[in-house]
């Protein structure tokens, strides 16, 4: 059986826990004696995903939440759920990993009125890292990590409509959405410049998950089941948020987007800060937020 | 001001993509559904994205006090309606026997009778210079379906009572679409259903975003029928071209082989033939 190592026991919350790299990353992080809060839609996947780590590793520190993502109300009661956590807890939080990702190939929208991979691949990690902020913002060196993807490149997105599109094409939805995370990040250190707090963007690289196969069938599974064959384990895959959630405080770095453990190259869409300022804006305003979210005391 | 439109069965999948589509064009909505907490959150979603009014009401439209409830409201607020939307409909699949009587009643009195209704009311709250209204059929109307019996007749209920009431209205400036759309990737057991049936399900199935914006777009060009996707037509066409009684045979016995050659659970696969 695995020891636990006793390294400073961070606090990190991961969304999208219960499958692919999120379980694989939320394994490792109870491996390192983490106090591990995990994300999953349904009681059922989550108690399965607790099972598979415990057997592992029975003194995991490890507690799940079941919260829909692709409802802002649920994002934000989860938000308000492990507030009270961490308070009982007497804990800050170290690491918000932004993970759950989906793909949809029909048009699906959210009973928020939102395209669903906007609303789940961007808005919630949007929603729940400003939610959140201020519990980052009590850890020496808190991080927000957002899983992105290679995918994000050669697409170009006129924020101010997102959503407003009548052809949907669910591959570039997804490209979108992933070219969402990157904005964000962006925008958020731009924000944060003078906090503690730092955003990080990860490229998973290809995983074997079932992120092709959950929602679409046909030929989009069968190609993705033939692609993620030649793909990375998800344990490959989570040491890039692993190795981000474990650097010292006083660790520097000019990069913000990262893949196999070294700083990566984004797509040029993605350094555009008109663009991020568009895409925060509009965030704000389908989360019902003021621009200046961050400031305006909303968190916690 | 803005043009207002009714929408029914507003929170499913296909009245949100609607309410969307109208949304976009600047229409001002009036929203209703069975969840009153379901549909304050869409309306706040939709206040976000456009600048626009939007009401809602929650109404149980099988119960015919809650619908006279509901243009009382209308009545009291003394709306005017530009379009009406007639989205809610339900089905209870499974043999005519299987199925309770109270279940059978209820998609009769939701599909054909509310919409008898909510029409009937609008056409008195209506502007001057004109009303459109879109009823919600199905591909189903075009074929007599086992297992579906109460089902595709109500919606061809509908599509005959709109199509002759089209013809009867014209001269008063109220023009009535009907959208006769196959199987919709709505919630996850159409979606289970469409994926059943493979490259049939895959053909037949047209993005509700398409098929929200296409209608309305029809609509307002005063067309009488809108089949979203071409695929979907030529179905249709066969319908017209075979005895009815072939296609219940047939339609029956494609129902009957793929559930016995399926390994998928129950709510999935009591999906149908062809995709409706």
């Amino acid at each position: 059986m695995a020891t636990i190592q006793q390294t400073p026991r961070k606090t990190v919350l991961i969304t999208g826990a219960t499958s692919g790299l999120g379980l694989a990353a939320s394994e490792e992080m109870a491996a390192r004696g983490w106090h591990v809060l995990a994300v999953g839609r349904d009681r059922d996947t989550c108690d399965q995903a607790e099972q598979a780590i415990r057997a592992l590793y029975p003194a995991a520190d490890l507690v799940y939440f079941t919260a829909d993502l692709a409802a802002q109300r649920e994002v934000n009661h989860l938000a308000e759920t492990v507030c009270d956590h961490l308070d009982r807890e007497q804990r800050c939080l170290d690491v918000l990993i932004n993970n759950v990702a989906t793909f949809r190939t029909w048009y699906t929208v959210t009973e928020d009125g939102l395209e669903m991979q906007f609303a789940v691949n961007h808005l919630a990690g949007f929603l729940l890292s400003v939610r959140l902020l201020d519990r980052l913002r009590q850890s020496p060196a808190g991080r927000i990590l957002t899983v992105s993807s290679a995918s994000h490149k050669h697409i170009r997105v006129d924020w101010a409509r997102i959503g407003s599109a009548r052809a949907y094409w669910g591959l570039i939805a997804y490209k979108q959405s992933k070219l969402a995370n990157l904005l964000m990040t962006r925008e958020l250190n731009r924000r944060l410049h003078d906090s503690p707090v730092k955003a990080y963007a990860v490229d998973p690289g290809l995983i074997a998950t079932g992120i092709g196969t959950k929602h679409t069938g046909g030929l989009v599974a069968w190609f993705w089941r033939r692609r993620s064959r030649q793909g990375l384990s998800p344990y490959q895959s989570a040491c890039t948020l692993i190795w981000l959630s474990k650097m010292p405080p006083d660790w520097q770095s000019d990069a913000w987007y990262f893949a196999h453990c070294r700083p990566a190259q984004p797509g040029r869409n993605a350094c555009s800060e008109p663009d991020a300022r568009a895409l925060w804006a509009v965030s704000a305003r389908l989360c019902g937020l003021p621009d200046d979210c961050l400031n305006g005391g909303v968190s916690g | 001001m803005n043009r207002l439109a009714l929408i029914t069965g507003a929170v499913g999948g296909l009245g949100k993509a609607m309410a969307l589509a109208c949304a976009r064009r600047g229409y001002d909505l009036f929203l209703t559904d069975l969840s009153a907490e379901r549909l304050a959150i869409f309306a706040e979603g939709i206040r976000r994205q456009y600048p626009i009014q939007v009401i809602h009401q929650a109404a149980d439209l099988t119960d015919g006090s809650e619908i006279k409830r509901l243009w009382d409201l209308i009545e009291a607020e003394s709306l005017i309606f530009d379009l009406l939307i007639n989205v809610a409909g339900l089905d209870h699949e499974g043999e005519f026997l299987s199925v309770s009587a109270g279940q059978t009643a209820q998609i009769i009195q939701l599909n054909v009778l509310s919409v008898v209704q909510m029409t009937r009311q609008v056409l008195q709250h209506r502007r001057e210079q004109g009303l459109h209204i879109i009823n919600v059929a199905s591909l189903a109307a075009f074929y007599p379906m086992p297992v579906k019996a109460v089902y595709a007749a109500s919606k061809r209920f509908l599509l005959n009572f709109s199509l002759a009431l089209a013809q009867e209205l014209r001269r008063e400036n109220v023009w009535i679409t009907t959208l006769c759309p196959a199987g919709l990737p709505t919630n996850q057991a159409c979606l289970d259903s469409i994926r059943a049936q493979g490259w049939a399900g895959r053909l037949t199935t047209v993005n509700i975003n398409a098929v929200a914006s296409g209608c309305l777009e029809r609509a307002l060009r005063k067309r009488r029928l809108y089949i979203p996707g071409l695929p979907n037509q030529l179905l249709r066409a066969a319908g017209l071209l075979l005895p009815q009684p072939l296609l219940a045979w047939l339609i029956y016995r494609r129902w009957r082989r793929a559930r016995s050659g399926s390994d998928f659970a129950g709510a999935g696969i009591d999906h149908l033939p062809v995709n409706l």
